[in-house]
């Protein structure tokens, strides 16, 4: 087991270096970079003399330097603590993670507990339950929330947030609160601006995992076992969480992988949309405007948390399902 | 003591019901039979038909071209048809009115007003603007509309003056079409190479999971926009559009592998395969006949769920300005119009595409349910 | 007599009065505290002897207030454009010249070659340093011409190739030599929060991140964020000469900014500015106008001159009154958006005929429907004019001018199928095949490609509806999308046609020449950067223009204009250029401009001008407008 783990482990190597490259790749493909992004935006601005900084500020950047070498300047430095710099700020790309971090797991957190929680326990009821009143609209609710995209549910929710008590709820704190140690009014404050971005993505998101974990109940229940345990009196309860249940969770298992990514990376546009403060948005920011180091780094971090991910759900698998075996 | 008879007892009336009862019912007609009894599934697999059919004759059904601009109608609120008139009279032919613009000079907002005077009846089976069915016939007759220079907006004009009722209707040729060779590209490597990958294990396995690893550790919307900005700009839409779909599923496929493999892992242990094993099956058999069925149910289910998905990242991609452009049509396009403060609150007429997009991802749920409901005959 | 003496004791009365009023100097409240506590030197200390004194709009004010605004991203250039805008001189509040900002008084010699600046004496820097040359030194000398610090001479500093040369008379004054006449020099050093309002900087701040002053600096990094206008709010600790200064920066979040106490400008009644305490700057990403205009109806928002969406104009119209505030509507002062640079130096030869056929251009303007452009992409605000300079620029304001100004910004711009596809009949463009599109006078396809930057929503929609009424009269268009780094290669290679820029603003010889006559290599140079080149290079590289053709004129008048020494004689040489455009174009065609631009104003701000011209960040709005007198009703 513990070799297995390790072997996972050293795994990991190789694979985050080729996302990392990958990612690079990608960014590196469209023409241009950074600093002809910037000139262009200052030119466009009216600002004369921009074009003429455009060798020198490569110069300064590095970016002059061939792919390859940027590259394995980074990884090198990447190992030493160091991700490089945003291009566009000059703050260390490190400081700029770390200062979002809380933030984006916060809300992620919450949207997570919430999706998977809600959408697990009304999905077993509603399995338990089918073709009852409380299951149909359940089902529906359910598919509605898999219909909406969650960034108009956003921008639906800022604007009537905004009529039903006249404060505009953007970001994550009011003004007031921007940068001040913690206390109960920031507390308070965070919750208010929370519930807007969590209620959007958690109607999606729990749709989602309640119509599957419905779905596959319902399989499990339609199964020989189940009619077995049934017949030798096996209280219904026993049956539904002891049995059922726990082998209707593999397949949601298998998603569990993409969600410790999903802490840093999930519901990009609702983010950008509402202008929280989390790395989802960052990133995006960084890609659009090749920001190299801030990008690549944000990129190779989601990678790893995919492959933690992954790593994770198969242990979870293995323990939940005693017929697996690791070859 | 006498009992009564019992006659269903007795033979003759057991030989009847022989004869009539039993059939001989093959695996696929009980599936029908079960998916018809789920009305909602049945109602939906209609709808959805319905949908598709009104995608390929858009321009049937739409009465203006969605793409002409109407400078002078910009913003206008839904202009419908009306039996009653302005002084109370009764038309049985539905009429429009026609249309006056001008500027509110305070808040430079366009106002429309109708002009009593002017009444332009419906009328079946117009000539209008020239379109094409599936780029083979061309023709002009348009299911209904209004003679020039009638107006007829039924969901009104977006910020351009475009009528959004002839846009829903030719963006569903996009999005629909986007979902569904999507999803079958998905299907097909998705699930082959999961199953496969699930049985056979070892190093294939290793491999196999490695690039899904790859592919799927990258986050899902800065990958598409990733891949999409490599998509150059100046390519013709219809080529941005096939490099969009591929571009929808190459991020799909790998999910559909991962959980059909989880689910194989479980499966590979069981009794009938290692049954099927010692029968001296090969492992491409196996595969076919005997995983994939029972894998089946779950694929069908991950299927109609991942058209939705399609659907809702060809959205997104075209919020985020890659996807499909302009002077393309997709509903996602359409919902990005919608992506404003001022649509929400001054021209919710704008929305519209997104009820259009809500029904049709529920009815493929719905529709994803019955089938799977349905798939597996044997079950309660 | 005694009605003399008397006349003469009132007078000496009234004199002395002025004189004790002024020099009473008053100051914020808040500053009045930190003076009393002892943590703030008074008054009349912090300020120059004899300070600049600023008119107030409306009238004088009151001090105090918050100031909530939002900006678009981290590099916060609205902030920069209000808080930063102090060069030598600066734009007069219409933009109709300059007035003395930093410097209080200049000379040139007889032949524009030298330039004696003085600075206002007594100017302190945010942290109460004296502001003296040495600061403007340190940037020239340790920066510019220091090889290790990646900064350029700014434009105007360097004249026939040659860099300019300072030397210091005392503190406050500085004689610059040019190699040849440059007399509109510290004209194109003041604009907006580049140029001297850049390189003036705080040296002995900066002197600590300098390699050369530090020897613990190993790289440049440091100096450069410092330097760059596009981060130097970050840091709080940074001295300026603004009215504001940041104290606090959250990245993404907020920005907070607050009185600078040695503001070295006075109102007319001797009240140190500005009027307003704080400002808090909101960060926006992604949707900002959303957010503006969000903010704006629910009357967060104080004053908002940026990121608002024209088609958002309606709703905060509407809902200016639960929201508390007003709308004024500035310019964008664009002579187009989009316009049409037509390239005359091409790979394709048969093509550049044509577009030196001037037939062909006016045929491509008359059939271009500028009302439905107006309508669709800018809720028919704009106006439909031909490409011109604008109408505030000096060279205009003459009789001679105005009648030229009318001239030019109406030629060819009524919408007129029919007189295009007659232009185009006489020139031998006719369709000869049939297929509804025309081709060339030799038979072989005609196919027009314009092209343009990426996201820019009103240039696409724009080109979309350009491309129509082109095709209208058979005339096949493309539209083409490419990056910065392309279209520099494609333009070299002479492989763009048209390209449609977004707006910008012109100003004769003050913002970017080449855009009215091809005298310099770079991107936006008209007819292309090869011709630019050419003459740019005096011949060196690129390609000429045809001889005797209007380019040539255009750079030949161009010459006259530059070396011109008074204001008339430049002014007569610029209207003589803009004639050859009217006569001999249109070489570039416009389509609409003059767009409005509109600015939230809460009701209780107060003191804002009704003339603003935003979209180019060289005429420094709203830094130009004086918004050190802007203020706030405090209840």
């Amino acid at each position: 087991m513990t070799r297995y783990i390790v072997r996972r482990l050293l795994q990991f190597i190789p694979s985050l270096i080729m996302i990392a490259f990958v990612g690079f790749v990608i960014m590196e493909l469209p023409p241009g970079d950074y600093v002809s992004n910037y000139v262009r935006g200052q030119s466009l601005s009216g600002n004369r003399d921009a074009a003429t900084q455009e060798a020198v500020m490569r110069e300064q950047f590095g970016l002059d330097k061939p792919f390859l070498l940027r590259f394995a300047d980074w990884t090198f430095n990447l190992i030493r603590g160091d991700f490089g710099i945003s291009l566009s700020t000059g703050t260390s790309v490190r400081d700029i993670i770390l200062s979002k971090l809380g933030a984006t797991v916060a809300v992620s957190l919450t949207v997570f507990v919430l999706s998977w929680g809600l959408g697990i326990a009304l999905g077993v009821y509603s399995a338990t339950h089918q073709y009852s009143k409380a299951d149909n609209i359940l089902t529906t609710i359910s598919f509605l929330g898999l219909g909406l995209p969650d960034f108009l549910i956003a921008l639906a929710f800022l604007v009537l947030a905004w009529r039903l008590n006249g404060e505009v709820l953007t970001g994550l704190q009011s003004a007031e609160y921007i940068g001040k140690p913690v206390s109960v009014g920031l507390i308070l404050d965070f919750l208010k601006h929370l519930w807007i971005p969590v209620s959007a993505v958690v109607i999606t998101g729990m749709a989602w995992v309640m119509r599957v974990m419905r779905g596959n109940l319902l399989n499990e229940l339609g199964k020989n076992y189940v009619t077995a345990l049934r017949a030798k009196g096996v209280p219904e309860q026993t049956i539904i969480w002891k049995h059922a249940f726990r082998n209707a969770l593999h397949p949601l298992i298998g998603a569990l992988s993409q969600t410790l990514a999903f802490l840093i990376n999930g519901f990009v546009i609702t983010s950008i949309v509402l202008d929280l403060p989390t790395i989802q948005v960052t990133y995006m920011t960084a890609t659009q405007g090749q920001d190299l180091y801030l990008a690549g780094t944000i990129l190779t971090l989601i990678g790893f948390l995919v492959l933690l991910g992954t790593l994770v759900s198969d242990f979870l698998l293995a323990w939940l399902d005693p017929r697996i075996r690791f070859s | 003591m006498a009992t009564l008879p019992n006659v269903s007892n007795q033979p003759t009336a057991q030989a009847a019901r022989k004869k009539e009862d039993v059939q001989l019912v093959s695996v696929r007609r009980l599936m029908w039979l079960r998916f018809k009894r789920n009305r909602l599934a049945l109602y939906s697999g209609v709808f959805l038909v319905l949908m598709y059919l009104a995608a390929i004759f858009a321009g049937f059904i739409a009465p203006n071209d969605p793409t002409k601009v109407n400078g002078q109608f910009v913003s206008v609120a839904p202009q419908g048809l009306h039996f009653f008139d302005t002084e109370g009279d009764f038309h049985l032919i539905p009429f429009a009115y026609g249309l006056e613009s001008s500027v509110d000079p305070a808040t430079f907002r366009r106002m429309v007003e109708i002009v009593p005077e002017e009444k332009y009846p419906l009328q079946f089976f117009i000539r209008g603007p020239q379109y094409t069915i599936l780029g083979l016939i061309k023709t002009d007759i348009h299911l209904f509309g209004v003679e020039e220079p009638g107006q007829l907006f039924l969901f009104g004009t977006d910020s351009q003056g475009r009528d959004i009722f002839s846009r829903v209707w030719y963006g569903a040729q996009v999005s629909l079409s986007v979902g569904l060779f999507g999803v079958f590209l998905t299907l097909l490597f998705g699930s082959i190479i999961g199953i496969a990958s699930g049985y056979i294990g070892g190093i294939f396995d290793d491999i196999v999971q490695r690039v899904i690893e790859l592919l799927m550790s990258f986050p899902q919307l800065p990958l598409w926009l990733a891949l999409a900005a490599l998509v150059p700009d100046n390519w013709p839409s219809d080529r941005i559009y096939f490099a969009i779909t591929i571009v929808l599923a190459i991020l799909s496929w790998g999910a559909l592998a991962r959980q059909t493999r989880s689910m194989v892992y479980a499966l590979r242990e069981a009794d009938f395969v290692t049954a099927a094993r010692y029968s001296n099956c090969s492992s491409w058999r196996i595969i076919i006949r005997h995983l994939l069925p029972n894998t089946m149910s779950h694929i069908i289910v991950i299927a109609t769920t991942s058209i939705p998905g399609m659907i809702l990242g060809e959205t997104a991609l075209s919020f985020l300005g890659l996807g499909i452009r302009s002077p393309l049509i997709s509903w996602g396009l359409l919902l990005t119009d919608a992506q404003h403060v001022r649509v929400l609150i001054q021209q919710p007429w704008i929305l519209t595409p997104a009820i259009f997009v809500i029904a049709t991802i529920i009815a493929f749920n719905f529709l994803g349910d019955g089938l799977r409901d349905a798939a597996d005959p044997f079950a309660k | 007599m005694f009605k003399r003496l008397l006349f003469v004791v009132v007078l000496m009365l009234a004199l002395s009065s002025t004189v004790l009023a002024q020099s009473a100097f008053n100051e914020a409240p808040s500053l009045a505290e930190q003076v009393a506590a002892g943590t703030l030197p008074p008054v009349a200390e912090r300020l120059p002897a004899e300070p600049l004194v600023i008119e107030p709009v409306e009238q004088v004010g009151t001090y105090g207030g918050t100031w909530r605004m939002i900006d678009q991203n981290n590099e916060l250039g609205f902030t920069l454009m209000t808080a930063g805008v102090e060069g030598f001189l600066k734009w007069n509040r219409d933009a109709s010249g300059f007035r003395p900002n930093v410097l209080e008084a200049y000379e040139w010699n007889d032949d524009a070659t030298q330039l004696t600046a003085h600075m206002r004496q007594g100017i302190r820097w945010s942290d109460g340093e004296p502001l003296t040359v040495d600061d403007y030194l340190f940037w020239w000398n340790d920066m510019v011409l220091d090889e290790n610090i990646p900064v350029d001479p700014a434009s105007g500093t360097v004249v026939n190739g040659e860099q300019m040369t300072l030397e210091k008379t005392d503190d406050y004054t500085l004689v610059f030599t040019f190699a040849g006449p440059n007399p509109l020099f510290l004209e194109n050093h003041s604009r907006g929060p580049w140029n001297s309002a850049q390189s003036i900087v705080p040296a002995h701040y900066m002197e600590q991140f300098h390699p050369k002053y530090n020897t613990a600096v190993t790289d440049t990094t440091e100096l450069m964020n410092r330097y760059n206008t596009s981060t130097r709010l970050h840091y709080p600790d940074m001295p300026t000469l603004g009215p504001w200064m940041v104290t606090s920066y959250v990245e993404d979040q907020l920005a907070t900014l607050t009185r600078n106490p040695y503001y070295w400008k006075v109102d007319t009644e001797g009240n140190q500015l500005p009027y307003i305490d704080n400002i808090q700057v909101e960060i926006a990403s992604g949707s900002v106008s959303e957010q503006v205009t969000l903010r704006a109806i629910a009357g967060e928002l104080d004053m908002q001159v940026r990121d608002i969406a024209l088609q958002d104009v309606p709703l905060i119209l509407e809902s200016a009154e639960a929201g508390n505030y007003h709308v004024i509507m500035w310019d964008r002062g664009d002579f187009a958006w989009p316009w049409l640079m037509l390239f005359y130096d091409l790979a394709d030869d048969g093509l550049e005929d044509l577009m030196y056929t001037q037939a062909f251009r006016q045929a491509l303007s008359v059939s271009i429907d500028r009302n439905r452009i107006n309508d669709v992409t800018a809720l028919g605000l704009a106006t439909p004019r031909q490409f011109s300079m604008l109408p505030w620029a000096e060279e205009f304001q003459s009789p001679e001018g105005e009648a030229l100004y009318e001239e030019w910004a109406n030629s060819y711009i009524d919408y007129n199928a029919e007189e295009a596809g007659s232009l185009l009949d006489s020139i031998g463009v006719v369709d000869t095949d049939g297929d509804g599109f025309r081709e060339r006078p030799d038979g072989t396809p005609l196919e027009l490609t314009v092209t343009m930057f990426p996201d820019d929503t009103k240039v696409s929609q724009s080109l979309e509806l350009i491309q129509q009424d082109w095709q209208a009269v058979g005339i096949k268009t493309v539209i083409n999308i490419m990056t910065w780094e392309e279209y520099t290669t494609a333009n070299e290679a002479g492989e763009v046609q048209i390209f449609a820029w977004p707006s910008a603003a012109g100003w004769g010889l003050l913002s970017a020449p080449s855009v009215w006559a091809p005298v310099e290599g770079v991107q936006w140079a008209m007819a292309g950067m090869n011709i630019g080149q050419y003459y740019q290079t005096a011949g060196a590289e690129g390609v000429p223009a045809r001889e005797g053709s209007m380019l040539a004129q255009l750079q030949e008048v161009y010459t006259r204009a530059v070396a011109a020494t008074t204001a008339e004689e430049r002014n007569a040489a610029l209207l003589e250029a803009y004639r050859i455009h009217v006569e001999q174009g249109p070489i570039t065609i416009g389509t609409i401009g003059q767009h409005p631009s509109p600015v939230i104003v809460g009701n209780n701000f107060h003191n804002v001008p009704e003339v603003g011209l935003v979209a180019s960040w060289d005429l420094g709005y709203p830094g130009t407008a004086d918004p050190e007198q802007f203020y706030m009703d405090q209840e």
